[in-house]
């Protein structure tokens, strides 16, 4: 088959496999018997406050956000990458590296523009341009900063 | 032809991984809890990238595994637990009832597959060679264009995303500090 | 080794002349982001100088690609050089000239909508600084955002490829989400976002659809292969549903009517300048888009007609569009929802002359772009005033908050009168001469039938049933702002960038209503070559 992707698939079955009977196995193998603290959430040893679903705070979104766009432009630039001995051997080196650069100075301008705007800070004072009261009980997962004056 | 000769191991490949991406669908756009639908797009983006490979498409194949399960799933799982009292949204918009919808729906799916079974394809063999230097040759050459406004669109919606998202982080309370004027360490630095 | 230059290959630098105001305003909206990036202080109106620079340098390329492409004289040195270098010799008298392996076409009809596109994004630029100033939701990329859409919306102008065109409307879409949604604080603001950005979404999803079935029955994407490809296959179901589909998603970027319903939401919801940008600037992108792809080169009249033709659908369109459009914003008491309703109206008179040059109506690509012309000074001018008025905390957006404005501000009610008479399409205006020329542009596709079907006749019957129902609701604010006492006190945005957008407007609806043989010659030359 193409490209031998089906080793892949021989590899990905097995694993599947291998998974599917060691579990089935132990299933059937162990004894099962439940009392309330082996049905805890395991939270390396620590109990469990409050529920799973809580705000995450919106600077993984952030994060994840910005990793996405230079994992799409590291999607454009790697056939690019590919060719780019060829386009130099057939004299076309300067086209092509021209060409790149333009793609990847655009993205440069948006890296520079979230590094200085500080939106890759992890922990960054909380602007509060907003009148609303703060909410009691938001602060599960917000980092504790302290205000300004105060450092 | 007699339906014991259809099946043949690219036959069951294929359906295989066709059924995997609707059923993902379907459980997209079923399930009653959104977290659910978008564990269940894994799938779908999953048995896409299954299909790409089956056809010989390496590099896209690849690249939808990095970026839509890698990178857009990510996002929308984060995108589903930052949002605030995600359960308590009231819909006003009045939807149509489940039975007009799936009527809809299965009414397009005959139209669309008895014009893709009436249709005469044009088949082409599949090519058996990486195709990832015939893509980065395209997109110097022909499609060099399209290849460098990818790059516009990106900055735009990262800048986009950035004056949005930036602004729920500034817009959020500032948490209450009884006092506190301690540097922050330990675990609290990690969320 | 090789020359830098013979490294370059077959590329020719002097093409990106052709390009130029796509590139300028590329360019400056890069330089507004950093310069928003590495600047301090917290006021960042300035930037709105850069743009306003940026624009004004995308007229001079404008200029100048206008003049590179002047008409053809025989043994022209421009054309024989492109021919030398390849190009294939043109098929028609009207110049121009393709890039980028075909995906982009420059023609005088491209350099006109850049114009059009670039007068609103002027306005825009002029209006937006001063509305987030006062409505307190400052931030600096907002140029650079209108910048880029702009530029998206030049892509889409020039497009000759499906691929093209869909890249230049995602460009644009994207940066109209963000801009509708970036009034934080107003949860009006957010869900117009919300319903902009999933319809439009839904959209992309539907025009990606339609490309993709249209390449598999003609294998191809480029626009000039499809239309010598579309005659063999035209009666193709799978082409059909192609072609509706492209139809559809398109019907959402026009809010013509069965795709309208997001329109009033986010076009109420949004700062209202970028409403004015939506209203004017996306909808003269999409329909370019429509007479690239089915005025230009879908248009034969097989395809056009029929049962299963597009034009058939278009027709029909057309048609609810108007109708339902005038009748909802007859029952409209909120200025902006009124305007929203009126702008999807336009939408449909819009789409006669999209009808008309399929059917090869010689007369109908320039009455579109000089429709688009004016309905661009038009709809940015009246959402200015309606920006202009408002306050913080209170938009004054009801009809009633209008009364006696005449007696108060005298020159602010006179543009409003000037923009409202120009959307109803009554002399001296702009919008007179717009619909006139649509109308002449339908009759001319009625004579070139030969009276096999009344259809056109049909169409334009009821355009001018429907522009008099508009009459009515346009009225309703001149008559509340000259004979109605005013009710409460009224303290206008004090800037002159508002006020200079507004007279400018103002004028220019006036002299393309007083003088359009001039706008309308240029609109004549500006025709789809190839």
């Amino acid at each position: 088959m193409r490209f031998e992707l089906a080793n892949i698939l021989v590899f990905l079955s097995l694993a599947v496999g291998f998974l599917l009977v060691t579990l089935t196995l132990g299933k059937l193998l162990r004894p099962s018997t439940p009392d309330h603290n082996k049905n805890m959430i395991y939270e390396c040893g620590e109990v469990p406050i409050g529920q799973a679903w809580f705000n995450f705070n919106p600077r993984f979104y952030i994060v994840a956000l910005v990793f996405l766009i230079f994992d799409v432009e590291v999607a454009f630039t790697w056939p690019v990458a590919r060719v780019f001995k060829s386009f130099v051997r057939s004299g076309e080196g300067a086209l092509a590296f021209a060409e790149l650069a333009v793609f990847v100075v655009i993205l440069v301008v948006g890296l520079a523009y979230v590094w200085v705007k500080g939106d890759l800070e992890w922990l960054k004072q909380i602007v509060h341009d907003d009148n609303r009261e703060p909410v009691p009980g938001a602060s599960r997962s917000e980092p504790v900063t302290a205000p300004k004056e105060a450092a | 032809m007699d339906f014991i000769s259809m099946i043949t191991p690219e036959a069951l490949v294929f359906f295989g991984l066709a059924t995997l991406a609707v059923a993902g669908a379907l459980g997209v756009a079923l399930a009653s809890n959104i977290l659910y639908s978008g564990f269940a797009l894994m799938a779908t983006l999953g048995g896409v990238a299954g299909l790409y490979l089956f056809i010989g498409l390496d590099f896209l194949g690849i690249a939808q595994l990095l970026i839509y399960v890698g990178g857009i799933l990510v996002l929308i799982l984060f995108a589903v637990l930052l949002t605030n009292r995600i359960g308590a949204v009231n819909v006003t918009n009045v939807s149509a009832p489940r039975a007009l919808g799936g009527a809809g729906a299965l009414g397009l799916l005959g139209l669309l597959t008895h014009v893709a079974v009436k249709t005469d394809w044009v088949l082409t063999t599949p090519v058996s060679t990486p195709t990832t230097a015939r893509i980065g040759d395209a997109f110097l050459r022909e499609y060099l264009l399209p290849f460098e406004v990818a790059s516009i669109v990106l900055l735009m919606s990262l800048v986009g995303a950035m004056v949005i998202a930036r602004r729920a982080v500034r817009d959020r309370p500032l948490p209450p500090v009884q006092g506190a004027t301690a540097p922050v360490d330990g675990a609290e630095r990690l969320l | 080794m090789n020359g830098w230059k013979d490294s370059l290959g077959n590329f020719d630098p002097n093409a990106l002349m052709y390009q130029l105001p796509f590139l300028l305003i590329v360019g400056f909206g890069l330089l507004v982001l950093v310069l928003e990036a590495f600047s301090k202080g917290s006021s960042k109106r300035w930037l709105m100088w850069v743009a306003v620079v940026g624009i004004a340098a995308g007229f001079i390329g404008a200029y100048l690609a206008w003049k590179k492409l002047g008409v053809m004289v025989p043994g022209d040195a421009q054309v024989v050089l492109d021919i030398a270098r390849g190009a294939a010799p043109p098929s028609t008298d009207i110049p121009y000239r393709e890039l980028f392996d075909g995906m982009l076409i420059f023609d005088r009809f491209g350099v006109f909508m850049n114009i059009v596109f670039l007068v609103g994004a002027l306005l825009t630029v002029l209006l937006v600084a001063d509305y987030m100033k006062e409505h307190g939701f400052e931030f600096g990329e907002v140029f650079a955002l209108i910048l880029f859409a702009t530029a998206g919306m030049m892509l889409l102008a020039a497009a000759n490829d499906l691929i093209t065109v869909f890249l230049g409307l995602e460009t644009m879409s994207l940066a109209v989400y963000v801009l509708t949604g970036s009034w934080r604080r107003s949860p009006k603001s957010a869900e117009a976002a919300m319903k902009y950005f999933l319809m439009g979404a839904f959209a992309t999803g539907l025009l990606l659809y339609g490309i993709a079935l249209i390449y598999g029955v003609t294998g191809a994407t480029n626009l000039h292969t499809i239309a010598t490809e579309a005659p063999k296959v035209g009666s193709n179901p799978l082409f059909l549903i192609g072609v509706f589909l492209v139809i559809v998603a398109f019907g959402f970027k026009i809010a013509a009517v069965p795709f309208h319903m997001w329109a009033p939401d986010a076009y109420e919801g949004a700062p209202t300048p970028v409403t004015a940008f939506m209203a004017a600037g996306v909808k003269a992108a999409a329909f370019a888009g429509l007479l690239r792809f089915f005025g230009h080169a879908l248009g034969n009249e097989r395809l056009v007609w029929g049962p299963a033709g597009w034009g058939s659908l278009m027709w029909l369109l057309a048609i609810v569009t108007m109708t339902l459009g005038n009748l909802s914003a007859l029952r409209q008491d909120n200025i902006k929802r009124m305007l929203a309703y009126s702008s999807i109206a336009h939408a449909g008179y819009l789409l006669i002359g999209v009808v008309a040059a399929g059917f090869g109506a010689k007369t109908a690509q320039p009455a579109v772009l000089f429709y688009l012309l004016a309905y661009t000074f038009t709809t940015i001018g009246a959402f200015g005033v309606v920006a202009w008025l408002g306050n913080r905390g209170d938009e004054r957006l009801l009809v009633d908050d209008w009364a006696g404005l005449g007696s108060r501000h005298p020159a602010a009610a006179m543009a409003m009168t000037i923009f409202m008479l120009s959307l109803a399409g009554m002399p001296p205006t702009a919008g007179f001469f717009g619909k006139f020329y649509i109308f002449r542009a339908a009759m001319e596709a009625h004579q070139q039938l030969a009276g096999q079907t009344g259809m056109m006749m049909a169409l334009v019957v009821i355009a001018v049933v429907n522009s008099l129902i508009s009459v009515y609701y346009y009225l309703r604010i001149v008559m509340a702002m000259y004979f109605r006492e005013p009710a409460r006190e009224t303290s206008p945005l004090r800037s002159p960038a508002v006020a200079l957008a507004l007279i400018g407007s103002a004028l220019f609806v006036l002299q393309m209503g007083l003088l359009p043989s001039r706008y309308l010659d240029m609109a004549t030359q500006s025709l789809i070559g190839r």
